[in-house]
């Protein structure tokens, strides 16, 4: 059945994209991994490009990431950062595991950072949520809720110069 | 009467009864008199009673309220002064958010260098393994590139050898009567069997025993 095809279509599901723990600091502008095919010490980097790239650049859009092939002797991942500083990461015999757990570690926002940012961006989110930070002022602009009284005045039951008023008890 | 009919017809309908709808719920679309439509005439002349004021009830309330809103202002007051001096105090300086940077930086380096620092270990290791096996490899070839030149020196003088030998057969013009001679006086016989494999058989009693083993 063709339907996901390639190997490992997995990678393309948002499930897994959205699942991606790396996400880089606003510093870092371009990522390049040099690896070779056939060399057993270049493995750990080519199944980290294989597993973690879709989920780093889905992660990090803004990113640009390179990979190279077969055209150095051993494998390593440069970062490339805004204010022109860069930095080498030797990869020779490490596995996947081991390279995203240290660049999370050395160029990763921290997991409470990102907490943060997530409960920030939830409360944008919440349709439940109204006002200045949020994506409506009042529930009166909902189709189906009550209309803004400043355009259609609420009826008698619902005001509140009706209901504490005093009334004579209707016999 | 028609006028109102046509007002009727095009504007959404009014409530009925108390404003609840079949299925409970309230309806909130409703009718309100726009303002260009001119007053009822029933309610051109209607002055509206004044609300009944108690005069001390009034005085009471009103005091209450001034004590009530000054006390919420105040406290409203000190709390915002006190959320702007700690956003002031935790406020970074720009050198701060500088040297801050500075420093996580200088961590970024150092950490990645030890990390480089294992690695580079397995590496060099790696790297020294493959390239004696690289050299082994080479020194291999050159010899056997050696060793095969030299066979091809050896044959070659040999075939030189075997030649110069066969020379002394040749037939030049010189020879060539005495040769002639020679091929025309010998005689060759051709009555000979062969074994399986080819050899020729010399003698009758060999026949007779290649003759016994093909029929074993």
């Amino acid at each position: 059945m063709p339907f996901m095809k390639g190997r490992a279509p997995v990678r393309r599901t948002l499930e897994y994209l959205n699942k991606g723990k790396l996400v880089f600091r606003e510093s870092v502008k371009v990522m390049t991994i040099n690896f070779n095919t056939n060399q057993e010490a270049s493995r750990g980097a080519h199944e980290f490009i294989f597993w973690h790239l879709p989920q780093i650049q889905f992660k990090n859009p803004n990113v640009q990431i390179l990979s190279f092939r077969n055209m150095t002797p051993s494998p390593f991942i440069q970062l490339f950062f805004g204010d022109g500083k860069r930095l080498l990461v030797d990869v020779d015999s490490r596995s996947r595991y081991d390279i995203l757990s240290h660049i999370r570690k050395i160029a990763g926002k921290p997991d409470d950072v990102l907490q943060a940012e997530e409960l920030t961006q939830q409360e944008k989110l919440n349709p439940g949520n109204f006002g200045s930070k949020c994506n409506r002022w009042c529930i009166c602009e909902v189709p189906g809720q009550i209309p803004c009284p400043s355009i259609a005045p609420l009826p008698k039951q619902m005001r509140g110069k009706y209901i504490f008023k005093k009334r004579p008890i209707e016999d | 009467m028609s006028f109102l009919s046509g007002l009727t017809s095009k504007a959404p309908k009014a409530f009925t009864g108390l404003g609840v709808g079949k299925t409970g719920l309230i309806q909130c679309v409703r009718w309100r008199k726009p303002r260009w439509l001119p007053k009822a005439p029933s309610k051109i002349f209607k002055v509206r009673k004044p609300t009944p004021i108690d005069p001390e009830e009034d005085a009471m309330l009103k005091k209450h309220f001034h004590h009530y809103r000054t006390v919420v202002r105040a406290i409203r007051s000190f709390l915002l002064k006190e959320d702007i001096a700690k956003m002031s105090k935790e406020a970074i300086t720009v050198e701060e958010k500088q040297q801050l940077a500075q420093q996580e930086w200088e961590w970024v380096i150092a950490e990645n260098y030890k990390w480089n620092k294992t690695i580079a270990v397995v590496r060099e290791a790696r790297q020294r393994i493959e390239e004696a096996q690289r050299k082994d490899l080479q020194e291999r070839i050159v010899k056997r590139d050696e060793e095969e030149r030299l066979k091809v020196l050896i044959e070659a003088e040999q075939e030189v050898l075997r030649e110069k030998e066969a020379a002394a057969t040749f037939i030049t013009p010189e020879n060539l009567d005495i040769e002639i001679e020679k091929v025309l006086n010998t005689r060759t016989d051709y009555e000979f069997a062969i074994t399986e494999n080819g050899f020729r058989v010399e003698t009758e009693t060999e026949l007779e025993k290649v003759s016994q083993n093909s029929k074993n």
